[in-house]
């Protein structure tokens, strides 16, 4: 009895104390939350992660925005261009993919919003995905892989490959395509094959100093000969710091049953693009260039007194471009800054009323704030042939989100 | 004396394309072993400034990867090692 008693005791004074335990930490547990457990491994993690991936659809709103200031020539200063760029990403299966980017832009005082691509995409196999909706062109990497603010190096596009002056090649295809890439041995290609609206021949008849241009917005078409076109890129070393690629597009342009419906444009394109780290100049060297080529067949168009006349409808625009961004020095300003330098050229039909001649050099400073946050100071000047040098000062700032 | 030539040669030729071979093989090695890591230090620099992992959070890396994908024209291989790397080295 005397050794039972004690015994008792402690089972029962065990016994409270375990619910208090018990009761304190699940009290705690309504306070705070609970403390990680710090014997699981890396490894534990991940696989805890892969098996809760969330939900099927995996959605992003993404995009960029950039704003400016800009002064050329003898025209007023002015800010802007500013534009905002809202991008939504939509992976609905590992085959199933949407991708939408809204475009509102202030340029020359006019708000411009558009529809820059709405793309639904099906992966077929390892090597194809099919695709279709509006996108922005594969003719060269200008347009498709360039352009976005806060990856171009420059405040301004190259000449020829904006709606500024003259547009040689398309910004958009409104259609269809197939693309993919595959590795063969040390190398990679990739391809991309589309049918499209394609472009539109401008007779002059509404203003007859157009005539023989391209209009590019297809969003509708005028024949039923679609445009066609393709890039191949090669990527010959397994480190892929070189890209070599050829485009070509061939279009019906007239207006089907017109004079102008057995009017063609064939275009080419080729494009370079280097990335490698150079150790003497503790830097990284981006170099990107493209050449367009367009030709639209000789037709007669009526000039401004009501005459036949033609030309020989050739327009050819290319760019090369050099960025150095010293990435690998132990300063952290300097890290951060980037020196460009882009040479362009723009030739449009000598004889045609939209000639131009222009030759381009812009330098620059750039200052990236973030992976996808640039400010860019540039210095431009541009040569017309029998005019003046225009010199343009431009500071941009671009965002991504 | 022409039939030890025809020997020799063709033994040359066969250390020739067995050369070819086990390179080919050791090359299709490297490219198979390279890690997500690598290959996105060596693919992301390509056309904009190289993103850091801890940009997005695990499912947000999963859309932005198949964005990827399709405008580089990258392999499910390459973009799937370097959304694995991305989602393993980010803090979420
Ligand atoms: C072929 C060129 C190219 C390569 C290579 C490339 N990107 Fe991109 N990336 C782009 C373009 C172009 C955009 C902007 C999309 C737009 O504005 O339509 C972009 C946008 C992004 C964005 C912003 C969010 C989004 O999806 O739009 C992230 C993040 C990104 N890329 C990560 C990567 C990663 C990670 C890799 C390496 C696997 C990579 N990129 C390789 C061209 C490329």
């Amino acid at each position: 009895m005397k050794i039972f008693y004690p015994n008792h005791l402690i089972r029962v004074l065990g016994l409270s104390l375990c619910l208090l335990v018990l009761s304190l930490n699940s009290w705690g547990q309504d306070q705070n939350p609970p403390a990680p457990v710090q014997t699981q491994t890396q490894t534990q993690r991940n696989e805890q992660r892969i098996a809760q991936k969330g939900p099927e659809t995996k959605f992003l709103l993404t995009g960029y925005g950039y704003t400016g200031f800009e002064k050329v020539g003898s025209e007023n200063s002015t800010f802007g261009p500013a534009g905002f760029s809202p991008i939504f990403l939509w992976k609905k299966s590992d085959r199933l993919f949407f991708e939408s980017e809204v475009e509102f832009e202030i340029e020359d005082g006019n708000l411009n919003i558009g529809l820059e691509y709405a793309t639904l995409h099906y992966r077929l196999n390892k090597y194809l995905t099919l695709s279709g909706g509006k996108f922005l062109s594969p003719f060269g990497i200008f347009q498709e892989r360039l352009h976005p603010a806060w990856i171009n190096k420059f405040a301004e596009k190259p000449m020829g490959f904006s709606e500024e002056g003259a547009m040689i090649g398309p910004m958009t295809e409104f259609g269809a395509s197939l693309r993919g890439g595959a590795q063969i041995g040390l190398s990679k290609v990739n391809y991309v094959l589309y049918v499209s609206n394609g472009p539109t021949l401008n007779t002059g008849s509404s203003n007859p100093m157009d005539a023989g241009r391209l209009d590019y917005n297809n969003l509708g078409d005028n024949n039923n000969n679609k445009a066609i076109g393709g890039r191949f890129g090669f990527l010959p070393f397994s480190s892929s710091w070189l890209e070599i690629g050829l485009s070509g597009q061939v279009a019906g342009v007239g207006n089907s049953g017109s004079a102008f419906q057995n009017v063609k444009t064939q275009m080419y394109a080729a494009d370079l693009s280097i990335i490698k780290k150079v150790n003497f100049i503790k830097s990284n060297v981006d170099i990107k260039a493209q050449y367009n080529y367009v030709q639209t067949s000789k037709t007669n168009y009526l000039d401004t007194a009501g005459n036949s006349y033609t030309f020989n409808n050739t327009s050819t625009a290319w760019f090369s471009q050099i960025a150095i961004r010293p990435m690998f020095l132990e300063k952290s300003f300097l890290k951060n800054v980037e020196f460009t330098g882009r040479y362009s050229v723009l030739k449009t039909p000598q004889e045609s009323y939209w000639a131009i001649d222009n030759s381009q050099v812009a330098m620059g400073i750039n200052y990236w704030l973030k992976w996808n946050s640039v400010i860019k100071v540039n210095y431009q000047l541009t040569y017309s042939k029998g005019e003046q040098t225009e010199p343009g000062l431009f500071i941009q700032w671009g965002l991504g989100f | 004396m022409k039939k030890r030539t025809l020997v020799i040669s063709s033994i040359l030729l066969m250390v020739f394309i067995g050369m070819q071979i086990s390179s080919c093989s050791s090359q299709r090695a490297m490219i198979a072993n390279k890690t997500g890591a690598q290959l996105w230090a060596e693919n992301c620099q390509r056309c904009h400034t190289t993103p850091s992992p801890n940009t997005f959070n695990d499912q947000q890396w999963e859309a932005v990867g198949m964005h990827m994908q399709i405008r580089a024209n990258l392999t499910p291989e390459e973009i799937a090692k370097v959304v694995e790397f991305l989602q393993s080295a980010n803090q979420d």
